[in-house]
């Protein structure tokens, strides 16, 4: 069934390149050697990179075509969602507390059909190196425990082939540049150094949804979701399969039915000139805000409680906790999940906390051992963070995983606690 | 007899504390909030950390609660058995301790490098001669390795370096239990030194961190 489907999806992107006109601006599709698809279409190749796709967890955050269900209490994002709309078996009173600490993780883009319009070796890239390409969703794709060769096989497995056969014209820049301000492009989506309308991290619907009505061109206004999944369009020239770009803008639908992009209904010279826009049009990289001097440690007493309720409890806790309080289970960073192997650590009590996490060795080591510069690891790991949305991923993990670094204010208070002997 | 049959009529009336036995995934943050088992043993153990003995003990009674899921009964455990190592004429010999020995023993099985077991362990060895020297052997290799859960861990491997002769050693783990500890009478010791006198091992009380120049 599932091998099916990705027929009939190569099926209908062969078919939608060949049905096409072949206009000036068209390179003929280079036809897909017979290896090539022998390799995609090979059972035991793609078993083995489902295996992957399983073993690190996509379908945890993401809908994934033909892999195996996730629980809905290891689904981050659809528990998340199931307390937000109350759905999730609980008290009311408990839902309505969960429900107003969850920032992140509310809704993540679905993979299902990403084939039919990402490149295979941007894929792998962003697996291997994640860059933030939502800038609304809090959260982005986490840095897993892949090699460059399982990037290879999963990247393959979500794009079997890849319609990288179009060329855009600088002439229709112009022409693109206007219609994207008269379909509002910006309300949604950010484009370099030009953040989405709305604002990062703003996503009221009603504001996006004003910002349509007054065009009356879209069919739908956009949803918060639609909001909040919304990429830098900055990207595009370097995540899309060109060739797919035109159809996508014309008939997002057409390419993944659940898509929350709305359908402006363009005809092919519009969607083509903006396309160009999009593609070819000078952009500037965002600029990030700047992180200023470390905080010093502080003069007052900084004890666990204060430590544990504005840093353990509110950021690291859901996957540093104890799984003998879980029924088995104490996240991915202490049982272990998205590849990582399981550490041990548990970030939900004082004396799980000092009793640090398990290296290679097997044997338990503190986070509080300090590296060659003298930072305490569990200081260094925040601070990697904060090197690692600046582009910088080094061999060390920066924490909280794929969230966005901890505050100045956070790790000072941390600091400080250490640098006090940890009192409780 | 008599007790055989008291222990099984206490055994069956026993309350079950159950939660649901399925695997979660960050189900702690919600499990403290919303489950009876983990909220009760969550409460044991913060009432032992602040040094209410009994009361952490009706917590985790063993005739009166018994937890349905294992990774629950053990923390109950381990804060039954601490809190019989912990009380002020514990003795090594005492069916509390020794059956609190027997029951972390039993739980290292599986888990054998766990810090906290080893520490509370360890405060259940020092109680004894005879297995003072194995609780030290654990303190320090949890000391070196900068795991010690708490400041009691250190109150015990102070204990234990004074009485073979090693004050300075002492008091650097006093001064790291005042550190650590909340209550800072844990940290004072009654102690009987190899010559025999009683001296009060305690270490001046911390002084109050500094502010640091700011980095650059």
């Amino acid at each position: 069934m599932r091998f099916a489907s990705w027929y009939v999806a190569g099926a209908l992107v062969i078919l939608g390149a060949c049905s096409k006109p072949v206009d000036d601006q068209t390179v003929a599709p280079a036809p897909a050697s017979a290896d090539t698809l022998a390799e995609n279409q090979h059972s035991e190749s793609r078993a083995q990179a489902l295996a992957l796709v399983e073993h690190f967890e996509c379908a945890r955050c993401h809908e994934v075509s033909g892999a195996a269900e996730v629980a809905t209490d290891k689904h981050c994002v659809r528990c998340h969602r199931q307390v937000q709309d109350g759905s999730y078996a609980a008290e009311p009173a408990l839902l309505a507390k969960w429900s107003a600490n969850i920032h992140s993780l509310q809704i993540a883009p679905s993979l299902a059909a990403m084939g039919r319009k990402l490149r295979r070796d941007w894929v792998r890239d962003q697996l291997l190196q994640p860059r933030d390409i939502r800038p609304a969703l809090q959260a982005n794709m986490p840095r897993l425990p892949l090699s460059a060769s399982e990037a290879e096989s999963i990247s393959a497995y979500f794009v079997p082939q890849e319609r990288d056969n179009r060329r855009f014209s600088e002439d229709s820049i112009g022409r693109g540049a206007e219609l994207f301000a008269r379909y509002r492009c910006g309300v949604c989506h950010a484009f370099g150094d030009k953040p989405a309308l709305p604002g990062p991290g703003y996503t009221s619907p009603e504001v996006a949804a004003t910002g349509l009505a007054t065009t009356g061109l879209a069919t739908t206004a956009p949803t918060r979701d639609a909001l909040l999944l919304a990429p830098d369009l900055m990207h595009t020239r370097h995540r899309f399969q060109s060739g797919a770009l035109v159809d996508w803008l014309m008939d997002p639908q057409s390419l993944q039915p659940d898509t929350l992009m709305p359908n402006f209904h363009l005809k092919e010279n519009e969607a083509a000139s903006l396309a160009a826009y999009i593609w070819l049009a000078p952009v500037r990289e965002p600029s990030l805000p700047t992180l200023g001097d470390r905080l010093p440690v502080l003069d007052r007493v900084v004890a666990w409680d204060e430590v544990f309720t504005k840093v353990f409890k509110k950021v690291c806790w859901h996957c540093h906790s104890s799984k003998e309080f879980a029924m088995g289970d104490g996240g991915p960073g202490n049982t272990g999940g998205f590849g990582f192997a399981a550490r041990g650590l548990d970030l939900s009590s004082y004396e799980a906390a000092l009793s640090g996490s398990i290296g290679d060795d097997g044997r338990r080591h503190s986070v509080f051992a300090k590296d060659q510069e003298g930072v305490p690891l569990l200081i260094r790991s925040m601070l990697v963070r904060e090197e690692e949305v600046r582009g910088h991923q080094g061999p060390m993990r920066g924490m909280p995983l794929g969230f966005p670094p901890m505050s100045r204010e956070q790790i000072q208070l941390v600091e400080s606690w250490l640098a006090q002997g940890r009192p409780r | 007899m008599l007790c055989r049959i008291l222990l099984s009529i206490s055994l069956a009336s026993a309350t079950m504390v159950s939660a649901s036995a399925d695997s979660r995934a960050c189900g702690n943050a919600m499990y403290v909030d919303g489950d009876d088992a983990v909220k009760q043993v969550a409460e044991a153990e913060r009432l032992l950390a602040l040094g209410k003995l009994q009361r952490a003990e009706e917590k985790v009674e063993p005739h009166t609660y018994r937890f349905e899921d294992a990774g629950i009964q053990k923390r109950a455990n381990i804060v039954w058995a601490t809190v019989a190592f912990r009380r002020e004429r514990a003795k090594a010999d005492s069916w509390p301790v020794k059956g609190g020995l027997r029951q972390l023993e039993a739980e290292l099985e599986g888990d054998a490098d766990n810090p906290v077991l080893l520490a509370r362990i360890s405060e259940g060895y020092a109680l004894a001669p005879d297995t003072a020297a194995r609780a030290r052997a654990t303190l320090e290799d949890l000391a070196a390795r900068d795991v010690m859960p708490d400041a009691y861990g250190y109150r015990t491997l102070a204990r234990l370096r004074f009485h073979d002769g090693d004050q300075d050693a002492a008091l650097a783990a006093l001064t790291l239990c005042k550190n650590m500890s909340k209550r800072k009478k844990v940290c004072t010791l009654n102690l009987k030194s190899p010559s025999g006198t009683t001296e009060t091992a305690q270490t001046k009380a911390p002084s109050q961190p500094r502010a640091t120049r700011q980095r650059h």
